[in-house]
């Protein structure tokens, strides 16, 4: 097909997306119907992205970053380089970084591998890593206790304003109250929350207001306050 | 800045201290990416503040894994974004798991999305990776339901030639859709 063909054809598609061909567009495009079937088809699929594009993005922010913001990627090069050097003894603090931005999680995980990381790039970036008490690293905790048939896979992620518990647990009594709960290495037991028991695999994330370095051991209690689980834990830095 | 001269930023980055390094130049970068990767991380989140932070852990995450990128895989555009995605989708997951208070009756009608979480950040990553001339015309005509004479009358291009933007755009979003959803599965 030539480039002119082409773009007339692209006018015709375009104009009957959106209602905007004239008597003789609409001719026009019907007898380049009748020739080329794959007309048709191009205008059922590309209807089908405008639906999609509008129902996901109603509408567009087309605001550009502050300078600010270019100031600070700008640093990164200088400021990267002295958090990467541990000997130094140097902090990230100097880099503007809210919690959230040192959290990848199991669920981040699982969307990197559902995205399939494209291209196969070998190194786009993962999570952190570290010692027990890194901003944002996975550190997987061993229960012991549990019940014949109870099993618990479980993790921790320190974040600067608390302690992230990660479970997943099957073989709980369905529908029993169950209370996961963080004792401090002062004594202290804080709720990080609670669920029920259920006949299928349960995946949670609970959060609780104390920093990992104080945190001792996790515990899952039943209704009545007995420890039906227990993971002790490293000391944290 | 062409992307292609971008990556060649990237392109003789032997990081082996012993070898003459081309650095990654990050003004150039966030000069030819800042503004699109933005554009995605504010309109998936809807929040700006975060969105630059996004864009901030982005860019830290590029530089550090900086020895590892080939642009013989991929151009120097289409790693930002596959980070900016993951960034963005931590993001979003972290906001979903803090904790919120809501009254007890609010649980009860709680409708689960009507759609997935991912097929949305497609379409504004779609949307965000289109050149501005292409995005233009699918937020004008599209998004805010303007006819293409008013956009012509606003912007002094010709009907014609937004109505052709508008069909190449389309077709770039049909791509990336297909792409993404070729991934997910």
């Amino acid at each position: 097909m030539s480039d002119d063909r082409d773009a007339r054809r692209a006018l015709l598609i375009s104009g009957a997306l959106t209602g905007d061909l004239s008597a003789a567009e609409q001719d026009e495009l019907d007898a380049v119907r009748r020739t080329d079937p794959t007309v048709d088809t191009e205008i059922r699929e590309l209807a089908e992205v405008l639906r999609a594009t509008t129902a996901a993005a109603p509408s567009w922010d087309a605001s550009a970053p502050s300078n600010a913001l270019r100031d600070r990627v700008l640093a990164l090069s200088t400021e990267a380089d002295v958090a990467e050097a541990p000997a130094e003894g140097a902090r990230v603090t100097a880099m503007r970084r809210r919690p959230w931005l040192l959290v990848v999680g199991a669920a981040a995980c699982v969307a990197v591998g559902a995205g399939g990381v494209l291209l196969g790039q070998p190194t786009v970036p993962g999570p952190p890593t570290g010692p027990p008490g890194t901003l944002g690293a996975i550190e997987q905790i061993s229960f012991s206790g549990e019940p014949n048939g109870v099993d618990i896979d479980g993790s921790l992620v320190a974040h600067t304003w608390g302690t992230e518990t990660i479970l997943n647990v099957t073989g709980l009594t369905e529908a029993d109250f169950y209370e996961v709960v963080l004792v401090t290495v002062a004594g202290d037991s804080l709720s990080s929350g609670s669920f029920l028991g259920s006949t299928v695999a349960i995946d949670c994330e609970m959060n609780a207001a104390v920093m990992r370095e104080a945190v001792a051991s996790v515990e899952i209690q039943d209704a009545s306050g007995t420890v039906v689980a227990k993971a002790q834990l490293p000391s944290a830095e | 800045m062409s992307e292609a001269s971008a990556d060649q930023h990237l392109r003789a980055v032997p990081r082996d201290s012993s070898a003459a390094a081309a650095p990654f130049d990050l003004a150039a970068a966030f000069d030819e990416h800042g503004g699109a990767l933005f554009g995605f991380a504010v309109n998936a989140l809807r929040d700006r503040s975060l969105a630059e932070d996004c864009v901030q852990e982005t860019f830290l995450r590029a530089w550090r894994a900086r020895d590892g990128f080939s642009p013989e895989r991929a151009s120097l555009r289409t790693w930002l974004f596959v980070i900016a995605r993951n960034v963005i989708v931590d993001a979003q997951r972290s906001i979903q798991r803090t904790p919120r208070i809501v009254p007890a009756d609010v649980l009860d009608d709680s409708a689960s999305p009507g759609s997935d979480p991912l097929d949305r950040l497609s379409v504004i990553e779609g949307l965000a990776k289109l050149s501005p001339e292409h995005r233009a015309v699918l937020v004008n005509v599209h998004l805010e339901g303007r006819s293409y004479a008013e956009v012509e009358a606003d912007s002094g291009v010709p009907a014609a030639t937004l109505r052709s933007r508008s069909f190449y755009a389309l077709r770039a979003m049909r791509d990336h859709l297909t792409e993404r959803k070729g991934r997910n599965v």
